[in-house]
């Protein structure tokens, strides 16, 4: 009994993890959730941690950094009732927990389960913790107390969902930050600057966030991604974009990147170009991921350029070695020097040093980490393209670019090149633009099936998110089999995670989506095949891809779908609509847009009186306008254009005569 | 009337099932493929499948044999070892003195294993080369030795041109060599890389490229992939122009698999000259070195000597055949004949 009573020791508290661990493991039970359960039921367990928490005295040093011991010891604050003192340690936290991905997700599971118990989404949590580091690393000497009464109020604020007092937090944070500029003269301009020994980079970074966060994109959206993946917000975001982006616009955060950006373009204005080596255009491309990038080497290599690459992954140690996680995304004014920086660069990183000086252009794909550093820090005689998919047009990333930094932009499709505009375009009004789409591997082939075996099937890449929409798919194909049940749908790709697994959102989309697969009209029209790489083959065995997506960039399946023939289905994209939807990609595809389930049924219908037809054009489509032969030659000649610093604007020129037309008739 | 095929059980170390997450169960899974053309294979009692994924295999605790078994094969778990009938044969390592007086052969996977131990009593070169893996005092003599050489993994065949294409892209789209498995300060090829700053300043498009069990800091201009699934091997060795091998003392009497992947995608061996990479690709192949001007030397033919290169070709095309498993399934029949029924 007296072992009962007394408190854990850290030791034993890590070893008890440890092994609940491991069984989450072999129940494949989600770990975290398995130990809370666990020791919410075992009542000397919760007895122990209650000791453990009320004799617990958090020791702070100074930086206050995240622990694993400290993770250990929050979940069990969390689990003895303690939310309070929870919350006062996360507002001890100046730093995310950078020194492991573990350790950041185990910390990133606590605020959850703050979350989940105080019934407020996690994107609040995460909110609160911004303002909580903020304040913090703002103040140069916190009192203890006055820090743990704010943390206080700020849970009470996110918790209560005052958004009122949320905003007058961040108000009062920003004018806080701002307080401590002095107005030093910097060549003559006198407008404000920062003043980094007077604020630090942490404190700037995080109220950053927490004012994007909140007063620009708004916190009350579900989960914890970027809000404006979430749907409702997104489109309401869009519809009223400039009172949105208002704040933004007139706030100093705005004028001090709008500065930055000026100050790196007067700077690469300045820098000595040397006279270019004859020969091929030379582009070093860095990527954060291949998917889309890696088809683009040898098709540039045939039309004629000298390509080499990059990867990000090897390279994302070093540059948080360099600045600390996230802190190279901040105005210049919290910068180190770009000759220190890139020095040290030359020792940690000496291939990319050196493929940057063999290069004439750098290339990145995705408007991300790697697109943030390089737009600072590439060497100011070298031209930087950056490539942009939907995903960052709908992300904060592109708000903490320097534009000054950058020569090209690429963007994938027309409505993703709308909707960044729409948001920065005033900040990149110096920068060459082109729309092309993704150069892919498809090489035009005949169809694998017979027509009369395809025209009734109807395909769909990829269905296991919301964004997916295959409960619209499901309800499409029962519209269909209503009039006749040859009808059939194929869906391929990964199946749904388990629901313990999604966001509630995605899990009421696999709910729905269940449900409708036992209804008897679709119930032996509908199958579910593996994923695979080798999809060719079955893009040839359909007669139609079906995009029920809420947002798309290019929409990948129904190029490759068109590459076999198959006729693609648009649904008109909602959360990209006001930009233009499939119709501003796919141009001249107009009437295989649908808006509702009735009206995909009645394209599909009507594409499948004349399928003969409708499916020589798709193949047709595919080989005008998204062959790599005919799209690569097009980033060639903007790429070297940028090089010789003659690029041409110009979007991608979908359509031809005879196109322009298919299936009108 | 078909020709009886022995039934053959197979387990190793305590292993209820196999995947391929280590050098040792990679080499065992490509025993039982080559044991698979001429036995029914059986690990810890389920039927062998090599056509599927999962290898016909599923988790379950390690059990004595269900059934009559025409040889049983272990590996690394002595005390289940014993209780078997024989006919039994295991690998010479790990050594322990009763198993090998046990066994009706002890296996090892190089002709230079197999001579060293047969010369291990007598000769203290021999004792010398082999003193980190055997008692210096000596060793009990096994019944038989038996060279099974390696397989070719048939799976090579199973290449993806799109993820040849995204290893090219992580490899700088340049000339990689490749230096894959367990990455140590002991294990380093440190021959080769001594002559990497040179080979890179005459060819700058060369890049080394390290991928696995990394336990050791790399120089920061040599790139680290970090742990590969084994089933993208084929394809990353495919991405890269050449391939290291080990240049460590063991290196000189153990089989290298990744030596045999190469040899299957037909991407050229940069390796230290030993008894071993004789056997694996012949006592003429152009591309071995043992010192640092000869590890200059083999990059150096093979990127501006045409002839060299299709010397080269040559050879692992005829290498292919000889480790296939078609033909390593012959050679291991062969090799088991005398104590299989």
């Amino acid at each position: 009994m007296k072992k009962m009573k007394s408190a854990l020791s850290p030791a034993r508290i890590s070893r008890l993890f440890s092994r609940l661990k491991r069984a989450a493991s072999l129940l494949r039970h989600d770990p975290i959730r398995l130990r809370i359960a666990v020791l919410e039921r075992l009542p000397f367990l919760k007895r122990g941690l209650e000791t453990t928490a009320q004799r617990w005295q958090p020791q702070f040093s100074n930086p206050p950094r995240i622990s694993l011991l400290d993770v250990l010891k929050l979940r069990f604050l969390l689990v003895a009732g303690q939310e309070r003192t929870v919350a006062d340690f996360l507002g001890t936290v100046t730093c995310p927990p950078a020194t492991s991905r573990n350790l950041a997700r185990e910390y990133n599971a606590i605020l959850n389960v703050v979350a989940r118990k105080n019934a407020v989404n996690t994107d609040r949590m995460f909110f609160l913790t911004f303002v909580c580091r903020a304040w913090l690393a703002l103040s140069k000497k916190p009192a203890r107390e006055d820090q743990i009464l704010l943390s206080r109020n700020l849970l009470s604020a996110v918790t209560d969902g005052k958004t009122q007092n949320k905003k007058a937090i961040v108000e009062g944070l920003t004018n806080h930050l701002f307080d401590n500029e002095k107005t030093p003269e910097v060549d003559g301009d006198t407008r404000p600057t920062l003043a980094p020994g007077t604020v630090s980079a942490e404190a700037y970074e995080n109220i950053f966030n927490a004012f994007l966060y909140d007063t620009l994109i708004g916190s009350e959206t579900q989960g914890p991604r970027h809000p404006l993946f979430d749907k409702q917000f997104s489109i309401e975001f869009q519809e009223n974009l400039t009172q949105r982006l208002q704040p933004w616009r007139q706030s100093r955060f705005y004028s001090d990147f709008v500065r930055s950006d000026e100050v790196r373009r007067q700077e690469r204005q300045r820098a000595t170009v040397f006279p270019r080596r004859p020969g091929p255009t030379r582009v070093l491309i860095i990527a954060e991921n291949w998917n889309f990038a890696a088809p683009l080497l040898n098709s540039l290599a045939n039309a004629g350029l000298e390509v080499r690459t990059f990867s990000f992954e090897d390279f994302k140690a070093k540059i948080e070695a360099i600045h600390g996680q996230g802190h190279f995304y901040l105005p210049d004014a919290f910068l180190p020097p770009k000759d220190t920086v890139r020095g040290e660069i030359e020792s940690l990183a000496p291939l990319l040093d050196e493929l940057i000086e063999w290069s004439d252009v750098v290339m990145t794909d995705w408007c991300k980490r790697i697109a943030l550093w390089l737009s600072r820090y590439l060497r100011d005689d070298k031209k930087l393209v950056v490539r942009l998919h939907s995903q960052e047009a709908f992300s904060n990333w592109p708000y903490s670019m320097n534009w000054g930094g950058v020569d090209g932009m690429i963007y994938v499709a027309d409505t993703v090149r709308r909707f960044t505009r729409a948001q920065h375009g005033e900040r990149m009004s110096a920068i060459q633009e082109i729309t092309l789409p993704n150069v892919n591997r498809c090489q035009s082939r005949p169809p694998s099936l017979a027509d009369e075996e395809r025209r009734f099937v109807i395909g769909m890449a990829g269905y296991n998110t919301a964004n997916k929409n295959p409960v619209m798919a499901l309800e499409i194909l029962r519209n269909l089999r209503r009039g006749d049940e040859r009808w059939r749908l194929r869906l391929i790709g990964h199946p749904w995670q388990s629901a313990d697994k999604l966001s509630e959102a995605e899990r009421h989309h696999r709910h729905r989506f269940m449900e409708l697969l036992e209804d008897p009209l679709i119930l032996g029209g509908v199958s579910l095949e593996p994923f695979s790489d080798a999809v060719e083959d079955w893009f040839g065995s359909i007669g139609y891809t079906l995009s029920c997506s809420e947002r798309e960039g290019t929409h990948e399946a129904a190029v490759e779908g068109m590459c076999r023939g198959a006729i693609p289905i648009l649904r008109n994209w909602p959360m990209l609509s006001r930009f233009g939807g499939p119709a501003a990609v796919f141009s001249g595809l107009d009437h295989l847009v649908f808006d509702d389930v009735d009206n995909a049924a009645a394209v599909i219908k009507r594409e499948h009186q004349r399928f003969a037809q409708a499916s020589s054009r798709a193949s047709e489509y595919f080989s005008n306008n998204f062959a790599p032969e005919v799209v690569a030659p097009k980033y060639a000649a903007f790429l070297e254009g940028i090089a010789v610093g003659q690029a041409k604007m110009e979007r991608m020129p979908l359509q031809t005569e005879q196109t322009a037309g298919v299936g009108n008739t | 009337m078909t020709p009886h095929r022995p039934r053959i059980f197979v387990l190793h170390a305590t292993l209820g099932s196999l995947q391929p997450i280590s050098g040792d169960r990679i080499e065992t899974i490509r025993f039982m493929k080559t044991l698979n053309q001429f036995a029914d294979v059986y690990y810890n009692s389920m039927k062998f499948d090599p056509s599927r994924d999962d290898l016909g295999l599923h988790e379950r605790e390690v059990t004595p044999p269900v059934g009559d078994y025409d040889l049983y094969y272990v590996r690394a778990n002595h005390a289940f070892f014993k209780q078997l009938p024989s006919p039994k044969v295991t690998m010479a390592y790990p050594y322990e003195p009763e198993i090998f007086a046990e066994a009706d052969a002890i296996l090892v996977t190089t002709s230079e294993w197999k001579r060293l131990l047969e010369n291990y009593n007598e000769d203290p070169v021999s004792r010398t080369t082999l003193a980190k893996w055997y008692p210096a005092e000596g060793i009990v003599n096994p019944k038989r030795l038996v060279n099974i050489r390696q397989t070719i993994d048939p799976s090579v065949n199973g290449v993806s041109s799109k993820k040849i294409d995204l290893f090219r892209a992580q490899l700088t789209n340049g000339d990689a060599i490749g230096y894959f498995g367990r990455v140590t300060e002991e294990s380093m090829p440190r021959i080769f890389l001594s002559q990497y700053s040179a080979l890179r300043k005459k060819y700058p498009r060369i890049v080394v490229a390290m991928a696995g069990n990394i336990r050791a800091k790399l120089s920061p201009d040599v790139l680290n992939l970090g742990r590969i699934d084994y089933a993208d091997m084929p394809n990353l060795v495919r991405a890269c122009f050449a391939i290291i091998s080990n240049e460590e003392k063991d290196a000189e009497f153990l089989g290298s698999g990744k030596v045999l992947e190469a040899v299957g995608a037909a991407i050229p061996i940069i390796t230290k000259s030993n008894p071993v990479r004789d056997e694996q690709l012949g006592a003429d192949y152009p591309l071995y070195y043992t010192t640092p001007e000869e590890a200059f030397n083999a990059v150096d033919d093979l990127l501006s000597k045409p002839n060299v290169a299709t010397e080269v070709q040559q050879i692992l095309e005829e290498r292919r055949r000889i480790f296939s498993v078609e033909a390593q399934g012959r050679f291991v029949a062969e090799g088991l004949g005398p104590i299989l029924p």
